[in-house]
């Protein structure tokens, strides 16, 4: 899939033998190109007979099991050879279905598959899937299967019943409910009846679009941080109407961003498909005195939210600015008046007394005899204030070390670890609402294309299943007798943009002119398709070089001929990017 | 002019000693004896600059500098007082009653631990109550008291506590010299003044065990003897008074040439009068009215040894200003035209002795700034014998007649009200 994932995968020995049990033969092509791609050994088989006799004769590192197929459905087979093989490793097992929550409501199914991946695939979640597996040790997994199906539920809020799938947390905390993520055939939102906190959640941050989902807090313990606080107002209906606000705007967030997996991404789509800014708010209960209205820690947010601050996306406002411990960076200090000689607090505070007559001036203690007030230099009393004697300021002394200053400092401890800072010498640290900007909106909504970056690795992901099948056939033609090919994709930088200033309709006409002029541009011989995003080229028997010129003849037509500018970006990978 | 001059050297050539005497007595009794035992002392006293360890068994010391609206130079006087060779202890500084806010750059240097201890008074209660605080609230065994606007030479506390090694010396004078010469004419002379009658003039105190006047511009107490006599009394004159009191409780009073700090002197005329006058009210009120005591031999309180200083004082301060007026209408009377030329003939004789006194007080003042001064010397000479003696002479008679210094504002009102 993506450059780095390729160096995980030639670097990961774990996992060499799959079994992939799937009767469509597209998806059985594409499998194979994906896996073996990424150094598995692939084996191939069309239906639930065939699986268990594999399984039975090879030792599998993993097995793709497409759960409804004929003969046996994946469950049986797994059944079957679970009974027949009581010791010794197995594959992970891994069912692939159009109905996940369906399969997972039986418990049978929680216990023998390992994970549970939602039709239709996507490559990212299988290549994920497939790494993560790969690289845990089988028996140690086999070891440590807990014995599954669902916990005793304790309590069951209306907002189940709103027709909405919901990941009920911490139930359905467990890697196979979470793998099925967030959108179609997915979760909708996550219903949190009891966490320990925000840490807890972190897996939400790691899902497939869990992150993207409406957190409703039923245990009252999230505080801002969820999106709908159930806990102390019942709301099925803002409920209701915040999971479809945020189904909306998930629909509008470009596909890069729905896949993204950057926290940088996920916090910025996060922050999109909320509807809201990220507000700070102050909360006790976090060492930063700080919780954001996400369900993330509020240091990751404000690590996160500065770097997509520095690339323009977000803009910061101030909130408020926070004193820091200078040893565990709690916020979460006392602010007292202390001793600047020990720092202690208990200081009391004591005026001078100016005898006029003699110029002794000192704390009214020195001159203090019960009622009296008597000059210790010349035993005078002092009767009368303003014309003996005045009181020209004040001082505090400190009851633990006896020195007396001018004014008190300001000092701050702190509650988390103890540690002591002056008010001058302590740290500070600013705390900001964040907003989207232009760019950050342009950006959500147009992908990466929009920032203007053209795309550097090819995602198969995004790839329309014939042509990814026709892509295989030329790398397996290149392969065998050296033919090159040449395979473009096509990005719309100027996407937003047209849609915005002439309708949607416009952008698509430019966009279908420039297919046409490339497909001119590039010979008959060669074979363009249209994605959701990006359209695509395939130029059969030629090599990237010398497609150069050709594309330069079509970006120097659609200059002159293309009224609206769809801004094309073109990306050209050769034979060596793929194979 | 030549003429006349040629003529009154012959009139001067063709006297007889006895007669020159006749002519010249203001001279022999009020300039001659006080050159005469500038020369003396600078012969057989030369200071010697006390050792490297000279002062290591004293202190702690603590530094006291009171000041009102001294927000601007005090930060510059206390790095300097860290340059200190023995630098201070403990540094202890009261705002008193500052406006300008002085409060607040106190607090910072504290907390930058510059200084040990700040003290703000919201009331202005003059100098002398400003320091009795700081001296009540530090914990050295030798107080020092400096003012905001000196800056020190290198070794100059080192030097000023080395006298107190000795149990019984109570206080210690600086030398304070003048940092702004240049400034105008009139900080010149007192440039020059600074140098000889005052550095050189307290040298030869010193040496007869006669120093009555530690300034609070640099000064060094020992902790004991402040406190005995209860510290500084209300002001104006306060160091005067403080020294006095000291000496009559027995306690030695030394200065040390070699503990020099610089201070800006009035650069103006106007300044420089106003400041006299105040100096010498304060003297009198001080000596005649305070502490008349001490000149009286039936009292309890008389002590032979203060009688030096106080005949010094009334002798070449009091009646030689008197006399100058006196001498002035005799010569002329006497003499009608050629007066002017008798008067610059001794003019010219004076110069060749402050010349030498100069000179003198240069070789015994360290790193004394010699060159520059010396084109000045002669208008010195008239600037010094006879104008600033005759407003010695007008602040006399004010403070005589008007009692002036319970007027002046140097201490604030509500003080003069009940400082008696």
């Amino acid at each position: 899939m993506q450059a780095e994932a390729d160096v995980q995968a030639s670097g990961n020995a774990a996992a060499k033998t799959i079994l992939v049990a799937e009767d469509s033969s597209t998806i059985q092509d594409l499998l194979k190109l994906i896996l073996s791609q990424r150094g598995l050994e692939v084996d191939i088989v069309e239906d639930g007979r065939q699986a268990l006799e594999a399984l039975r004769t090879k030792r599998y590192d993993i097995a793709l099991l497409d759960f409804n197929m004929p003969e046996m459905t994946g469950l049986e087979v797994v059944a079957t050879y679970v009974s027949g093989q009581r010791r010794g490793p197995r594959p992970h097992f891994v069912a692939i279905t159009g109905d996940p929550q369906g399969l997972l409501e039986s418990p049978d199914n929680c216990e023998h598959f390992d994970r549970v991946l939602p039709k239709p695939l996507e490559i990212a979640s299988v290549v994920a899937t497939v790494d993560e597996l790969g690289a845990a040790q089988q028996v140690a997994t086999h070891a440590a299967r807990k014995p599954a199906g669902p916990a005793v539920r304790r309590r069951r809020s209306a907002i189940e019943d709103l027709g909405f799938e919901v990941l009920r947390w911490p139930d359905d905390a467990d890697l196979r409910r979470l793998a099925i993520g967030a959108g179609e055939g997915g979760f909708r939102a996550v219903l949190v009846y009891d966490t320990g906190g925000l840490n807890d959640l972190m897996p939400l941050w790691h899902g497939r679009g869990l992150h993207l989902l409406p957190v409703i807090d039923l245990s009252g313990r999230l505080g801002p941080a969820a999106d709908l606080d159930a806990a102390h107002h019942a709301g099925d209906a803002a409920a209701a109407d915040m999971i479809r606000a945020f189904a909306e705007r998930r629909l509008a967030l470009h596909p890069d961003l729905l896949r993204a997996d950057t926290p940088e991404d996920r916090l910025l789509a996060r922050v999109y498909v909320s509807g809201k800014r990220l507000t700070p708010h102050l909360n006790g209960n976090h060492k930063g005195l700080v919780v954001y209205n996400t369900a993330l820690d509020p240091e990751s947010v404000r690590a996160t939210a500065r770097k997509l601050v520095e690339r323009g996306l977000l803009a910061a406002e101030f909130f408020e600015r926070l004193q820091v411990c200078g040893t565990c960076r709690s916020s979460r200090l006392i602010v007292r008046e202390e001793c600047p000689e020990c720092t202690s607090a208990e200081i009391d505070e004591a005026t001078y007394l100016h005898h006029f007559r003699c110029a002794y001036q000192g704390p009214e203690s020195d001159f203090r005899d019960r009622d009296d007030l008597i000059c210790p230099k010349c035993r005078q009393e002092l009767r009368h204030f303003g014309r003996d004697y005045d009181r020209p300021g004040t001082m505090v002394i400190c009851a633990a070390c006896g020195h007396a200053a001018a004014e008190p400092e300001v000092g701050f401890v702190c509650v988390d670890c103890g540690g002591h800072t002056t008010g001058e010498a302590v740290a500070t640290r600013d705390v900001h609402c964040y907003r989207l900007t232009e760019q950050g909106i342009g950006y959500l909504e147009g992908g990466a294309a929009f920032l203007g970056a053209a795309q550097s690795t090819l995602r198969f992901a995004e790839l329309p299943l014939d042509l990814v099948v026709a892509l295989n056939s030329e790398a397996r033609k290149y392969n065998a007798t050296g033919e090159p090919f040449t395979f473009l994709s096509v990005a719309y930088q100027h996407e937003r943009d047209i849609v915005r200033e002439h309708g949607a309709s416009r952008f698509s006409a430019a966009r279908k002119l420039f297919t046409e002029i490339l497909q001119q541009a590039l010979g008959s011989g060669s074979r363009i398709v249209s994605g959701p995003y990006y359209d695509y080229a395939l130029v059969p028997g030629v090599d990237p070089a010398r497609v150069g010129p050709r594309l330069e003849d079509a970006e120097a037509r659609a200059a002159t001929e293309l009224r609206i500018d769809p801004g094309a970006r073109v990306s050209v990978f050769g034979p060596e990017d793929i194979g | 002019m030549e003429p006349v001059l040629a003529d009154a050297l012959d009139f001067l050539r063709a006297q007889s000693p006895a007669s020159l005497l006749a002519l010249y007595w203001y001279i022999i009794v009020f300039e001659i004896p006080h050159y005469g035992f500038s020369f003396l002392v600078a012969a057989l006293f030369r200071p010697v600059p006390p050792g490297e360890h000279a002062a290591d068994g004293v202190g702690p010391v603590s530094v006291i500098v009171a000041g009102h609206n001294e927000a601007s130079g005090i930060e510059r006087c206390i790095l300097g007082l860290r340059e200190q060779s023995r630098p201070p202890d403990e540094i202890i500084l009261v705002s008193d009653g500052s406006t300008d806010g002085m409060p607040k750059v106190l607090a910072d240097l504290r907390r930058r631990g510059l200084i040990q201890q700040a003290h703000t008074l919201d009331l202005r209660g003059g100098k002398s109550a400003a320091v009795n605080m700081g001296v009540r609230l530090a914990t050295g065994d030798v107080m020092v008291v400096i003012d905001c606007d000196c800056s020190f030479d290198r070794h100059a506390l080192r030097n000023i506590l080395a006298p107190l090694a000795d149990g019984a010396v109570g206080a210690v004078a600086g030398n304070i010299q003048v940092r702004n010469p240049d400034a105008s004419l009139v900080a010149t002379f007192q440039a020059i003044e600074y140098l000889t009658s005052l550095s050189l003039g307290r040298q030869a105190a010193d040496a007869m065990g006669q120093v009555s006047c530690v300034s609070g511009a640099f000064g060094a107490f020992r902790s004991s003897a402040y406190a005995a006599i209860g510290g500084m009394d209300a002001g104006g004159g306060e160091d005067l008074d403080l020294t006095l009191r000291l000496r009559r409780e027995g306690w030695e009073v030394r200065f040390a040439a070699n503990a020099v700090c610089y201070t800006d002197v009035p650069d103006t005329l106007d300044a420089l009068v106003r400041q006299r006058f105040r100096w010498e009210r304060d003297s009198v009120r001080l000596r005649y009215r305070k502490h008349a005591e001490l000149m009286n031999p039936f009292s309890r309180r008389f002590r032979p040894r203060e009688l030096l200083h106080e005949i010094e004082f009334l002798v070449f301060s009091v009646i030689a200003a008197a006399a100058l007026p006196v001498y002035l209408l005799w010569l002329f009377a006497t003499h009608g035209q050629l007066a002017v030329t008798l008067l610059v003939a001794a003019q010219a004789g004076l110069m060749i002795l402050d010349l030498v006194t100069f000179l003198l007080a240069a070789a015994s003042t360290p790193r004394a700034r010699v060159l520059p001064l010396l084109p000045y010397l002669a208008g010195y000479t008239m600037f010094n014998g006879l104008f600033m003696r005759f407003i010695r002479l007008a602040a006399y008679v004010e403070e005589w007649v008007l009692r002036a210094s319970y007027l002046d504002t140097y201490a604030p009102d509500k003080v003069h009200a009940e400082r008696g």
